[in-house]
């Protein structure tokens, strides 16, 4: 299964500076309302602002996907900040929806390296900044519908500070955005590369590198006894023992009852090596 | 060590959370409601956190000390558990905690004084002529991460004045100082888990060599400390008796068996869904890729390699040790 880091802004001029980066093209999307741009490895989603469109694009992605919970999925966008400058990033290690209270905690993950801190979800733009948080109107949203799709190792928000009790958003422009987001762009890479690296080797782990195919080919499984089999293939794969439907015991087998039988029985001799 | 500590705000401010923190300089500092907010909580990966622990520092609010399973137990008629700590420094594959959790971080309960209580409340409902058996090392290793939480140093408080409590603390560590700073106590024993060190090289990940175990061993019985042997699980190889032999002969020529207080043994079992939840987090396991069967629940060996083992090392041991202190580690089942 191919490894698949989504991810998601809120605003195209956020968007910019990833879509050149990554060299990302716009796909044909039945929705007009959330736009998709990718390369092989890489979607990203144009969600609008606010956390509700932000929830209602990662559904919409992970619909379009036929990808598993080894997606990764990242947030990125621009936030005020109480103690932070103007064009500091960081990943979100605790993330507060302002309205209801409610937390999540992504995981800090090491190899990240990274700065990381506190944001909090609101409903308005902050012009107080009275915490030593990261304002946003997203990642709550973000982070709440992701986690349902993926491990919640591979899911997290990372922001960039646009504004602060010295720098209102008053005189920020789009362009400025989009040199915040460009300023971190190597540290964003470098985070995708590694959830790209973490949604791989989750991938390789329900991987069964289609032993069962040639079984399946010749004999008439259950859909139960297609799980078993790719089970006890994989099984024989690691430790070592060879099955095929060439093998003599196999390719005399009737059923797949009497296949699964012979690949017990092999297994089995592993008590005795 | 870790890279992120969670703290509850409720614990922020005591002493021995500070004490710890401090230890951990470099590590991400995060408040929190209640620990059960990041630890535990579905859709984690036990495999990834291994490699990206966190350390949570919370309060138990209650059941500190709950009654130990059916037929768990060292001869003693009353037998109780407590976990002041959730999962364990070291990676040993078929540690069940892995199938147990979702999470790998580990948790301490900081509020060390309510387990105190608890255990002394415990042992004050039973006669002081009965043995009241307390077991650490249950949810995670007693002593390995002693340097930096202090806990057996601190429980041994709670059982040194009571006759009737005995102190089970479970390890495989080498973490021994804080035991070798006091004077040692006759209700208490310092259990070590041992494979053969190969089988221990293979699956026990970061777990100290067997001679470096037995090395504090001998440290603590010459301080006077009574020590358990617990070869639980028992995990089979092909040459099981050649390595399980030269483990027990290694053993017991060194140890001094007066202050040998019980030997317990038990064959690898994993309840069905830990096992089935560890097999996807290590499909590529050979240990864990291995037939086993399942009987009553319960993932082990086919039975007759079962028995056979199981029969063996009560034999062998039997060279060594009396019987009466021969002790087996599997719980039983409601029917049993």
């Amino acid at each position: 299964m191919p490894s698949q880091v989504n991810l998601v802004v809120a605003l195209k001029s956020e968007a910019y500076p990833l879509i050149n980066h990554f060299q990302l093209k716009k796909q044909n999307s039945r929705s007009t309302h959330f736009p998709i741009y990718r390369n092989n490895h890489l979607a990203l989603i144009v969600s609008g602002i606010g956390k509700e469109n932000s929830r209602n694009s990662v559904d919409f992605l992970a619909g379009v996907q036929q990808f598993n919970n080894a997606t990764a999925w990242l947030n990125i966008g621009i936030a005020g900040h109480g103690s932070r400058n103007v064009g500091e990033g960081y990943l979100a290690n605790a993330i507060e929806d302002r309205t209801t209270g409610k937390m999540h905690y992504p995981p800090v993950i090491r190899e990240f390296n990274c700065t990381t801190g506190k944001v909090t979800t609101v409903n308005e733009v902050e012009s107080q900044y009275l915490e030593d948080t990261g304002y946003d109107m997203e990642a709550f949203g973000f982070y709440s519908a992701a986690v349902k799709q993926s491990t919640v190792e591979i899911v997290h928000c990372y922001k960039v500070v646009s504004d602060n009790k010295e720098n209102s958003t008053l005189s920020l422009t789009r362009q400025d955005v989009s040199n915040l987001i460009n300023t971190q762009i190597h540290v964003i890479e470098q985070i995708c590369r590694i959830l790209q690296n973490l949604s791989e080797s989750l991938s390789a782990r329900e991987s069964n590198c289609n032993l069962s195919e040639p079984f399946l080919e010749r004999w008439k499984f259950s859909v139960t006894q297609r799980h078993l089999l790719n089970r006890l293939l994989r099984k024989c794969k690691v430790l070592d023992i060879d099955v095929t439907i060439e093998s003599n015991s196999v390719r005399h087998c009737m059923d797949s009852k009497a296949v699964m039988q012979v690949i017990r029985n092999k297994l089995d001799t592993c008590w005795k090596s | 060590m870790y890279n992120a500590i969670y703290v509850e705000s409720e614990v922020l401010e005591q002493p021995l959370t500070q004490t710890i923190v401090s230890r951990f300089p470099a590590a991400h500092i995060i408040e929190c409601g209640r620990y059960t907010e990041i630890f535990n909580r579905r859709g984690q990966d036990f495999r990834i956190q291994k490699q990206n622990l966190s350390l949570i520092l919370a309060r138990k609010h209650d059941s500190h000390v709950l009654p130990a399973p059916n037929g768990y137990g060292v001869g003693g008629r009353y037998n109780y558990y407590f976990s002041m700590m959730l999962n364990c420094v070291y990676d040993c594959r078929y540690c069940f905690l892995q199938g147990m959790y979702q999470s790998a971080h580990h948790v301490v309960f900081v509020n060390y004084a309510d387990f105190s209580s608890a255990i002394e409340s415990t042992a004050s409902n039973h006669d002081d002529k009965e043995q009241v058996w307390f077991f650490s090392g249950y949810d995670c290793d007693s002593l390995a991460m002693e340097p930096v939480v202090g806990a057996a140093a601190y429980l041994m408080e709670s059982v040194k004045w009571r006759t009737n409590s005995w102190l089970e603390l479970r390890t495989k560590s080498t973490q021994i100082r804080s035991l070798l700073d006091c004077e040692p106590l006759p209700n208490v024993v310092v259990a070590f888990s041992l494979t053969p060190d190969r089988i221990s090289a293979s699956l026990e990940h970061k777990v100290p060599q067997v001679e470096k175990r037995l090395a504090a061993m001998l440290r603590l019985q010459e301080r006077g400390w009574k020590i358990g042997l617990r070869f639980d699980p028992l995990i089979f190889a092909s040459d099981y008796k050649i390595q399980y032999r030269s483990l027990f002969e290694n053993l017991f020529k060194n140890l001094e068996l007066d202050l040998l207080h019980s030997v317990s043994v038990g064959v690898f079992r994993l309840p069905r869904n830990f096992y089935q939840k560890i097999e996807r987090l290590y499909p590529e396991d050979k240990f864990i890729a291995q037939p086993f069967v399942q009987q009553n629940g319960q993932i082990s060996y086919p039975g007759q390699i079962d028995s056979e083992m199981k029969d063996w090392c009560y034999q062998e041991l039997n060279r060594y040790i009396d019987q009466k202190r021969i002790f087996s580690a599997e719980i039983l089942s409601e029917s049993q």
